[in-house]
């Protein structure tokens, strides 16, 4: 059974039966028992530890409880040789999940696509194919542009490094003054 | 399980007097007249091709979600040719992504009607769900143009639930553990969590989009 079978399977799980009570709950049921599969998974733990930011956010709650001020990290992937480590610790994780969208939606948050372009060679040959679905599914964003962050839109500024026009990145967005107080949230599962 | 004083702070302890949350329900944005079927990606409000873009991974059960998302929506308004705001499922609650799924079955300013006024339910009930109901739903779709058909069709598609998973995986990656999660310019703004001075964030949110 081809892996793509495997992931085509796995997205139509997630959809209920036709026939199914349409009470959200009811109908939410399979993506929370898909999620937790998920989470449980060897490919998902080594995607958190290669690519995810989950520890530096808890690290930055820590921070922010502490100064009373707010937390802002800073995620982006600034130069071509971060984005290569990015795609190369998150390939063959990604793929193996069919997780690629997902993946590529991070890299386009984290990324400019210039930089991403740059990073192509820096990756090792036996990572480029799943490294190759990452990028290809960043092309799937807006208007046919890459996904989120700096990309997806054609803007001389995004050429330059993105929203803050190519300038040294500091702490926080130029402009952008953390407020103080505490936070407040729904926790995530 | 939200935030064990949402109670106390959705009764107005946000201080959000003369913001576009007075009143309790969010306002409902303008957007795109209608979404050109050729763009695929997530659901943008503002101009796509905006300068500026936030990116915000939300849950339509989540009183904050609720409390932000007008914020951002009247920044959007406001900012119409410098801002624009992409919308990411992250859903929290056990009904929650198949209210996400619900909203995929509209597109352009419906699907920002839709959400707000699931949002404005959420707040108006103090972070409770429980009124979200079939029924209320299809009457919500109805609002936006759509049918308990069209819900029922957008449950049994598969490409939406994997639309909602994708974004939800990608939440998780991005480190968001609470919602509502707002990212700009590669930098997380919320990692502990919506301030609860929302005053002072919007204005901060202005004054940052407005350099450049």
């Amino acid at each position: 059974m081809s892996a793509c079978f495997l992931h085509l399977a796995a997205a139509l799980a997630l959809a209920p039966s036709p026939d199914m009570a349409s009470d959200p709950k009811d109908l939410s049921a399979g993506f929370w028992s898909d999620w937790q599969t998920t989470k449980q998974s060897e490919h998902w733990q080594n995607l958190q530890k290669s690519v995810g930011l989950q520890a530096q956010t808890v690290t930055a709650a820590g921070q922010a409880a502490q100064s009373g001020k707010q937390a802002v990290v800073d995620t982006a992937l600034t130069t071509p040789a971060q984005a290569a480590k990015f795609m190369t610790g998150a390939a063959a994780d990604a793929k193996a999940l069919g997780v690629d969208q997902s993946v590529s939606t991070v890299l386009a948050m984290r990324a400019t696509p210039k930089t991403v372009a740059a990073a192509a060679p820096l990756i090792p040959p036996e990572s480029r194919p799943a490294a190759h679905l990452i990028t290809t599914a960043m092309t799937r964003g807006i208007a046919g542009l890459p996904g989120v962050y700096l990309g997806e839109v054609e803007h001389p500024a995004y050429e330059a490094g993105g929203n803050s026009g190519g300038e040294e990145r500091g702490s926080a967005p130029a402009g952008y003054a953390p407020v103080a107080g505490g936070s407040l949230g729904c926790p995530g599962r | 399980m939200i935030h064990a004083n949402r109670r106390s702070a959705l009764a107005g302890g946000f201080g959000l007097a003369g913001l576009a949350l007075s009143g309790a329900a969010p306002a409902k944005p303008k957007s795109r007249a209608k979404a050109d079927p050729a763009v695929q990606g997530p659901p943008v409000l503002g101009q796509a091709k905006a300068p500026k873009r936030f990116s915000l991974w939300g849950s339509l059960t989540c009183p904050y979600t609720a409390a932000l998302y007008p914020v951002m929506a009247k920044i959007v308004q406001d900012n119409p040719d410098r801002v624009a705001l992409t919308w990411r499922h992250f859903p929290t609650h056990p009904p929650d992504p198949a209210l996400h799924v619900a909203a995929l079955a509209f597109e352009g300013p419906h699907f920002w009607g839709f959400v707000g006024d699931v949002l404005a339910i959420v707040w108006a009930d103090g972070g409770s769900y429980g009124r979200l109901t079939p029924d209320k739903l299809a009457e919500l779709a109805q609002a936006q143009g759509g049918s308990q058909a069209g819900l029922t069709a957008a449950y049994g598609d598969a490409a939406k639930w994997k639309a909602v998973k994708d974004d939800f995986l990608a939440g998780q990656l991005m480190g968001v553990v609470r919602t509502p999660g707002l990212f700009y310019d590669g930098y997380f703004l919320t990692a502990a969590g919506m301030p609860s001075d929302l005053r002072g964030f919007d204005k901060s949110l202005r004054d940052m989009i407005a350099v450049g």
